[in-house]
C-alpha cells in the first residue's frame, strides 16, 4: 500500500477517534512529523464540527403514527400481499375478503395509539387479548364464539373511529383536503361496511341490541363516506362531520368501552347456541 | 462490548428470526413489527442519502415492500438490520441515478423543523433575524456541500457520521472492503473540507495527497 493511501485512511479513522490504540500511537508520532496529514487531521475535524450543526427535519408524530397504515395500503395498491398469503391461511377469514381483516386488526392496534391522543387513555377499557396480535397465520376456530364477536365488533368500532376522527378533525380552512386522502378512506370504509352487515346479524342473533345498534349508526355514516362524491369533498366531508355530531356516535363508542359491553359479549359461555343470551340483558 | 449488551444482542437475533419465521408463515402482525422496529432508522438513513422527506418516505416504503417479498429468501444466518440497511443504501442511490441531478434542498423540510423545534408559544430558536438567516445560510451550504460529494462517498459518510455505522459495519452493508470504505470516507471528508472552507475561516491546507 502507498503511503499516501495509508495516511488518508488514517486520517478518516482519527477523525472519529476509531484508531486502535496502537495504530493511533504510530499516527500521533506521525502526525509530528508530517504537515500533510497533521493539516488535513485538523481541518477535517473542524469540518466534522460544521457538517454537525447540519438539521434533519425531523417528521413529526403523525408521520410516524401513520406510517403502517400508508404502507399497507400501498401493499395492497400493488397487490403484494395476495402474492403471499397460501389459500389456506386465507380460509381462516371466515369468509371476509383477505385485506378487510387484517387490516382492521392493524389499524386498531394503531388506532389505540391515535385516538388515546384525542380521547384520553380513560375512554378505554382494555382491548381484549388477540386484537392487537391476532395475524393471519392463526386460526379463529377455537376462539369461542363470543370472544370472538366480542373481538370482531370491537375492531370494527374502533376502525371506525379512527376513520372518523380523520374526517372529524379536519379542518378545511387550514388543511389540504389532499391529505384527508378520500379514496383510501372510501375503500375502507366499503370494507367496514361488508364487515358491518355480519356483525348486524351476528349481534342480533346474540341478543346484543347496544352493540348492535352501535354498528348500524356507524354503518350509516359509513355507507355515507363511501358515497361521498370526490368532485365536493370539502362539502360532503362537513356533512359527515354533521352526521358523526348528530348521531352521538363518539359518546355512543365511548358508552360502548365504559359499560364494558365488549366482556359481556365475550364472557358468554362457548357452549351455549348463540340464540341463548338474553338474559345478559 | 459488554456481556449484558452481547446477550441483548442474542435476544434480539432469535427475536428476529422467529419474526422472520412468522412472516414466512403468513402472519401480518409480525411483519408489522418488523415495520416499527426499523422504520425510523431506514427513514433516516434513506433521508440523508437521498436529501427529500417524501423521497426518504418512498424509499422506506420500497425496502420493506422488497423484504416482505423475498422474507423467504432470507439467509438464517444473516444479520436482519444489515439486509435492510442494504436495500435501503442501493434503493436510495437508485433514486439519484434516476433523478441524475444534485439532490434538492428543501428549504420548506428546515422550515418545519423550525416549528418542531419551537412549539407556539415557546420563542425562536434565534433572537434575531439576522442570526436566523445566517442558520438557514448555513443549512444550505451544509446541504450543498453534501450534495457535491458523490453518491457512494455520501452514502459512507452519512452513514458513519449521522447513523452510527461502523467502518466494519459499512463495508458489510455496501459489500465492500474496510480499506475502500476508509478511501470512500476521506474522498467524502476531503470534498466537504474544500466546500466548507470559507465557513472555517482557515484555507492554509492547499497541498492535497494526490
Ligand atoms: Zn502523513
Amino acid at each position: 500500500m502507498n503511503k499516501n493511501k495509508r495516511c488518508q485512511e488514517w486520517v478518516a479513522e482519527a477523525v472519529y477517534g476509531d484508531l486502535p490504540e496502537d495504530k493511533k500511537r504510530i499516527f500521533d508520532d506521525h502526525l509530528q512529523q508530517c504537515d500533510l496529514c497533521s493539516a488535513a487531521y485538523t481541518e477535517m475535524s473542524s469540518t466534522l464540527d460544521i457538517m454537525d450543526k447540519r438539521r434533519r427535519p425531523e417528521p413529526d408524530n403523525s408521520f410516524w403514527e401513520g406510517y403502517w397504515d400508508r404502507l399497507a395500503t400501498r401493499m395492497e395498491a400493488e397487490k403484494v400481499f395476495t402474492s403471499q398469503v397460501s389459500k389456506e391461511s386465507r380460509k381462516t377469514f371466515l369468509g371476509l375478503k383477505f385485506f378487510p381483516r387484517w387490516a382492521f386488526q392493524a389499524a386498531a392496534a394503531s388506532a389505540l395509539v391515535v385516538v388515546g391522543i384525542f380521547l384520553g387513555r380513560v375512554l378505554f377499557s382494555p382491548a381484549p387479548q388477540g386484537i392487537q396480535t391476532a395475524g393471519i397465520g392463526e386460526t379463529q376456530t377455537q376462539v369461542a364464539p363470543g370472544i370472538e364477536l366480542a373481538q370482531r365488533t370491537q375492531t370494527y368500532v374502533q376502525r371506525s373511529k379512527l376513520l372518523l376522527l380523520g374526517l372529524v378533525n379536519f379542518d378545511a380552512s387550514e388543511e389540504d383536503p389532499y391529505t384527508l386522502d378520500l379514496p383510501y378512506k372510501q375503500q375502507a370504509s366499503r370494507d367496514l361496511l361488508q364487515e358491518a352487515g355480519w356483525l348486524k346479524q351476528e349481534l342480533g342473533e346474540a341478543h346484543q341490541r347496544r352493540l348492535q345498534e352501535l354498528v348500524v349508526d356507524l354503518e350509516a355514516i359509513l355507507l355515507q363516506i363511501a358515497n361521498l362524491e370526490l368532485e365536493e369533498d370539502l362539502a360532503a366531508v362537513e356533512l359527515v362531520q354533521t352526521g358523526v355530531e348528530s348521531r352521538g356516535i363518539f359518546l355512543k363508542i365511548h358508552l360502548a368501552d365504559v359499560a364494558g359491553s365488549y366482556k359481556t359479549l365475550e364472557n358468554t359461555k362457548p357452549d351455549k347456541p348463540a340464540t341463548d343470551k338474553s338474559r345478559q340483558f | 462490548m459488554t456481556a449484558a449488551s452481547n446477550r441483548g444482542d442474542k435476544v434480539m437475533e432469535e427475536n428476529e428470526q422467529s419474526i422472520v419465521d412468522r412472516i414466512c408463515g403468513g402472519d401480518m402482525s409480525a411483519f408489522q413489527d418488523l415495520v416499527e422496529r426499523h422504520k425510523r432508522k431506514i427513514y433516516y438513513l434513506a433521508y440523508d442519502i437521498v436529501g427529500d422527506h417524501q423521497e426518504a418516505e418512498d424509499v422506506s416504503q420500497e425496502v420493506f415492500i422488497k423484504v416482505y417479498r423475498s422474507i423467504h429468501k432470507f439467509r438464517k444466518d444473516a444479520k436482519m438490520s444489515s439486509w435492510l440497511h442494504q436495500i435501503t443504501v442501493n434503493s436510495a442511490i437508485d433514486v439519484l441515478r434516476r433523478r441524475k441531478v444534485r439532490p434538492k434542498v428543501n428549504l420548506e423540510d428546515f422550515d418545519q423543523t423550525e416549528v418542531h423545534d419551537n412549539p407556539p408559544g415557546a420563542g425562536s430558536a434565534f433572537p434575531n433575524p439576522e442570526q436566523a438567516a445566517d442558520a438557514a445560510l448555513l443549512q444550505g451550504r451544509i446541504q450543498d456541500a453534501l450534495h457535491k460529494v458523490s453518491p457512494r462517498e455520501r452514502t459512507v459518510f452519512v452513514m458513519r457520521h449521522y447513523n452510527d455505522f461502523q467502518i466494519s459495519e459499512i463495508a458489510d452493508v455496501l459489500e465492500i472492503s474496510s480499506g475502500t470504505v476508509k478511501s470512500l470516507l476521506f474522498r467524502a471528508l476531503n470534498k466537504l473540507r474544500k466546500e466548507l472552507s470559507s465557513y472555517r475561516g482557515n484555507t492554509r491546507w492547499e497541498a492535497s495527497y494526490e
